[in-house]
Formats: structure tokens, sequence, C-alpha cells
């Protein structure tokens, strides 16, 4: 899920597994649907920097005028650094657009892919992903700590 | 070849690609494998001259791997990427290991929960720690430091650490852990790393390829040219396999010139909730 | 090895904390210099800690302890020295410090640490650790000592003659939180020690309870 490129082998491929990166997450994104990717506009209440995963807490206004929480999950902060992102990158009260897949259960949340922050500039993940069949080794998969 | 006999060979044939084409279960994971046989070397570049104390400034890790072939000290970036460990020699695509019944009926009931939205919880879940495969494998991958008597692994994850004695023994009485006890030995150039004393309470992989406390894993390291270390893990678990299965997997060598990431599981554990629905933690 | 590194001393090995005290004092025995406000935070958890709560201590919840107070943790820990770094391994939760040597501290591209960033040299024949970027929700001590993120902690060890142990002597400046930097030292012995497998949350495990074990 934090990656970019969608590599299948042979054919079928075990749904979730296929599209979460390698071995890094504690937990599964079971939680998410993750052939969906929707897109939301809120105000950034939290923006939580933490390990295993960073958070946003997004204040959204619906269309009967009432307002709600919602929670989006991330990478940990070593994939999102490889991004662009930073403990600043976003502060409450910043009106944001975020790209995210849903929760399965329907509550208010997601898994967040992008956002897109109030000077229009956009910022994704980052970090290493599969490399799509056939190519090199992935020369991003490197830890901190191997050669460039 | 008779007529009949070749009529045979072809139904045999048809019927054994019929088969194949059936697969009883989708194959569980990503393995973003290279592609057969070992990656190009690599242009070892030239140590850089000069840098040091007595230049002035920090001194500067090497650039090239160490000339000794049993010195294997440095940071290691895996070169392929495993959800689900496959025996080696499977030429880019998953194939099962050796479940036996017990072990195969809860393989593929962690992928199905974990399809199905409702996963069976890992080690992760409750920040412990993920277990010796599955942390070897791990995504950032690990640095080593090496004395006469002993390797210390520092994964790049989680804060784990595994201490192995090179020329000592297990002890007796050993209490079951998730990193298990680490003896080893040189056969020649090659490390052989034994290791026992596991509990239940990890994974193989992040699929879920189980093993019991009866499990035993030995390793084989060697350097491989390209600056590139092999390990052959053996899996020797006869609570859930039919044999001993063999997995491989490939590091590429850089110098230790960062400190690996903090990673604290405990920090914002707040998937929790999606099993607990109470969290663990909230804190920035 | 170069004749310059063959000349600094070597701290490998297995140490533990002598005597380690629970409320950090000052080289004299005073009470570290507190500004009002952070006092205030520090008598607030003084009278929670009497009164059997440690809810301020995020170490009940698994978090590390930050610098220094993880040196003062009565468990064993290892120095392993190189020539660009070393590293401390501590039994206490599996947590390492692993510093390179450098000039400068390089930018928090991951965020602040709990154990802080930390950055080493020599002086002469003391090791000197230099370490900012230390998350705020740690502890100075054991007592609810607090600090800000403005934390910056200066360890200089040093072997004591006569194979006596070594000593660091520890510098902490937050001007934030003290009215000016003060010091205070620790001593270690060398031990022998096999490391037990830490695993903190396996001290909680009511906060597991509700799990739905799935399995077959």
């Amino acid at each position: 899920m934090w990656t970019k490129a969608l590599r299948t082998l042979g054919g079928s491929c075990l749904v979730l597994a296929c599209l979460v990166a390698p071995s890094f997450a504690h937990h599964s994104f079971a939680a998410f649907n993750m052939d969906q990717t929707l897109s939301i506009t809120g105000t950034v209440k939290d923006f939580e920097w933490t390990n295993p995963h960073c958070w946003i807490v997004l204040q959204v206004l619906g269309t009967d005028g009432t307002s709600s929480e919602w929670r989006f999950e991330g990478a940990p902060p070593i994939m999102l650094s490889r991004g662009g992102w930073t403990e600043d990158s976003l502060h409450a009260g910043d009106r944001i657009t975020i790209s995210y897949h849903p929760r399965r259960d329907g509550s208010h949340g997601g898994g967040f892919q992008s956002v897109t922050l109030p000077d229009g500039r956009s910022i994704g993940m980052g970090g290493p992903g599969p490399a799509p069949a056939g190519s090199a080794p992935p020369a991003a998969a490197s830890p901190p700590g191997a050669a460039p | 070849m008779p007529k009949a006999a070749w009529v045979a060979a072809v139904t045999l044939g048809l019927v054994a690609q019929a088969l194949a084409q059936l697969a009883p279960r989708p194959a569980p994971g990503n393995q973003f494998f290279q592609p057969p046989g070992e990656p190009p070397s690599h242009k070892l570049l030239s140590p850089v001259k000069g840098a040091g104390p007595l230049g002035g400034g920090a001194p500067v890790a090497p650039v090239t791997p160490p000339v000794d072939p049993r010195d294997f000290e440095g940071s290691y970036a895996n070169v392929i990427g495993y959800n689900a460990l496959s025996p080696a020699g499977t030429a880019g695509r998953w194939s099962a290991p050796p479940f036996n019944a017990q072990a195969e009926k809860i393989f593929w009931n962690r992928v199905e929960m974990e399809n199905a939205g409702t996963p069976v919880p890992d080690a992760g879940i409750a920040c412990k720690p993920m277990g010796l495969l599955r942390a070897m494998n791990a995504e950032f991958g690990w640095q080593m430091m090496q004395a006469p008597d002993r390797l210390t692994i520092l994964i790049n994850e989680d804060h784990l650490v595994r201490r192995i004695r090179i020329g000592g023994v297990h002890p007796r009485a050993l209490k079951p852990g998730y990193m298990g006890d680490s003896v080893a030995h040189w056969d020649g150039n090659t490390l052989v790393i034994d290791s026992t004393g596991f509990n239940e309470r990890t994974w193989l992989d992040f699929d879920g390829t189980p093993h019991s406390a009866q499990l035993r894993v030995t390793e084989r390291l060697r350097r491989i040219e390209g600056g590139l270390l092999e390990i052959l893990t053996t899996i020797d678990d006869p609570a859930m396999y039919r044999y001993p299965w063999t997995t491989r997997n490939l590091w590429r060598w850089a110098p230790i010139t960062e400190a690996a990431p903090e990673i604290i599981c405990e920090e914002n554990d707040l998937e929790l909730s999606d099993y607990t629905g109470k969290d663990l933690q909230v804190h920035h | 090895m170069s004749p310059v590194f063959a000349a600094v001393p070597d701290l490998s090995g297995t140490w533990e904390a002598i005597a380690p005290p629970s409320a950090l004092r000052t080289n004299t025995g005073a009470a570290p210099p507190l500004l009002p406000a952070a006092q205030a935070i520090y008598e607030t958890h003084r009278k929670a800690l009497a009164a059997g709560d440690r809810d301020f201590d995020t170490t009940t919840r698994c978090l590390p302890p930050g610098v220094p107070r993880i040196l003062y943790e009565p468990r064993p820990f290892e120095i392993v020295q190189r020539e660009t770094y070393l590293v401390m391994l501590f039994e206490y939760q599996h947590l390492n410090r692993e510093v390179f040597f450098a000039d400068k501290h390089p930018p928090l591209v991951n965020g602040r640490r709990f154990l802080g960033d930390s950055i080493a040299r020599w002086d002469g024949q003391t090791l000197v650790i230099d370490t900012t970027g230390m998350k705020d929700t740690t502890l100075l001590d054991g007592a609810g000592l607090p600090h800000s993120k403005s934390l910056h902690v200066i360890e200089r060890y040093q072997l004591l003659p006569s194979g006596a142990g070594l000593e660091a002597q520890i510098s902490i400046e937050d001007p934030a939180t003290f009215t000016q930097s003060w010091q205070t030292r620790l001593r270690f012995r060398r031990v022998k020690a096999q490391f037990a497998e830490d695993v903190c949350t396996d001290q909680h495990p009511e906060w597991f309870s509700k799990l739905k074990q799935t399995e077959q």
C-alpha cells in the first residue's frame, strides 16, 4: 500500500498481500479497501508523526453542515520522510485534500496515500517499493546505512 | 514410441497441465523476486583516501567490503523482499513449504482472514519482537558487528538485537524467547548459526508461515562476489513441516554510516483498536 | 588502525551502573536548578509518585526512558566501539544508542527520537557524547524530573585507573527547564552478563486481553 508500483506474479495473487510493501507493517492493511481510492478535503486537527504509523486527524464538514472527525493512517516516519514529509509537514488548521483507501467498515477514515497542501503542493508516499516485473534490483530499497 | 504409450504420455501431459492451472488457492504473497541467478557483480569503488582525524574532521568509513572473506561487519540491505517465505530455487514464484496438515491449515487461515478483512493478530499487533526469520528478512535490513567470539546484529526495525556466540553452546535450560538463542561455528569461510529456544508467538514472515516451539533454524552465511552476502536458512520444525526446508536471500553490503532508525512500536499503536477497541498509546 | 586511533581507550565491554539514584542530584548534592514552571511540574510528579500513581512516566507504557535516564537502569549494557562509531546495547527493552563520530548533528529527517540524536568525539582520553533532538515526553530521572525539546546532554566518559571502572560526567543544559546547566556523575563497573530478552509488553497482558485469537 505504501508503494507506487504494483507487482503481480504469474497470475493470481493474494489480494491484499500483493498490494502491501514487504514485511514492514506490524499489522495488516486488512482494514482498508485497497481497490478504492477516494478523496476528501478538510482541516487538519492533528498530525501525529509517530511509529509504527503516522496519523492525520481531519475535521470534515459534511454536506448537511455537520462537522466530523476522520482519522487517516499512513506509513511510518522513516518511509514518509523519503517522500519529503517531515514532522512539520502539516499543522492544525491547514486545509488539505487527502487521497486515501477507505476503511472497509465504512467508518470515517482510511489509509492515506497522498496529501495536497494549502499551497497546492502534493506530497505522496516515499520509500522503496517492489520493482515492476523484470526490472533491475530496486536501488531504492536501501535502509539507512546502505550505500547510495 | 508405440502409439499407446504416446497417447498415454500426451494425455498425462494434458492432465498435468490442467491440474497445474487449477491451483487450489492463489499464491499468498508478493515475492519481489529477482530474476533467477545472481545479480551482476558490482564494480567496487576505490577506497577513500585521506579523510580521518589526522587530516581533520570525523573519521570516514571504508567504502569497499572487507578483504577477509570471514569479515561480515557492515550494513546490509536485502535483495529479495518476502511476504511469504518459499523454498530456495523456486525461480521467482512462491511455492509452498512442506507444510504438514496442521501447518497448512494455520497458514491458509491466516492468509484468508487477512483477505477477509479480519486478520489474525500477529506478534507486531502487540508490539512483540517479530522473530528471527522475519527480522532478518525485514524491509530495512540490518547491521552486523563482529568480534572473534561473537556477532551482534542490529535489525533496522523495532530495535531488535541478535547476539550470536561464535564457538558457544546452547544453555541446557533455555527459556523460550522471541528471537531464540544463537550459537555459531565456522565451516571454511561460511559461518553456520544454529538457533533454538523459540516461543510460539511469532510467524516466519508477514503472511503467516507458521512455526512451533520445536523450531530449529540453521543459517549459513557466506560472502559472494559483488559485495553480496548469501544466507541459506534451513527451517527444521517437525511439528509443522514434513521435512526441513531451506530458503535463500541475498544482502548487499555497505559500510555502517548511519544509526539504525528509531522505531518504537508502542509509541502510537492505534491499530490495536481495530482489534480491541482500546488505544494502546497516543503520544507524539 | 591509524596511530591516532590506537591511542584512544577502548570502552568495549559489558557495564552496569553502580548504585544509580532514581532522583538526580548535582555533583554538589543539590537539587537540580529548576525554573519555577518546571519545578511545579516536578512537584506534581513527585506527589503522584508518592500516591503510587506513575501515569506521568511514559516508561510505564513501554516507551524508552530517554537520555541520560537509560544509563540509570540497573541492567547491563554493552559498548561496542569502532573507529567511526560506537554502540551501546542495553538489556532494558533491548534498546540501543548508535553514536557516530561527527562534527555536527545531522538534520532530524525522521523526527525527534526518544533517545535523542547523539554524536561523539574524542577529547584526549575522554569520550564525549553530545545529544540533542530528544522527544519531550521522556523524563530525566525516575522521580519525574522534566525537560523540554531544548534539552542538550553532554556525557564525558573516562576509564578509571587500575580497572576501577568507567565514569560518566553528565552535563545537562535546558534553558526552558533549568536556570543554568548543571553536572551529575555516574560510575559503571564491568560485569559478566548473559543478556536476557526484555519484552516490555509481555508485562502488560491486560492491554491485549481483547485480542481475538482466530487461529485454527
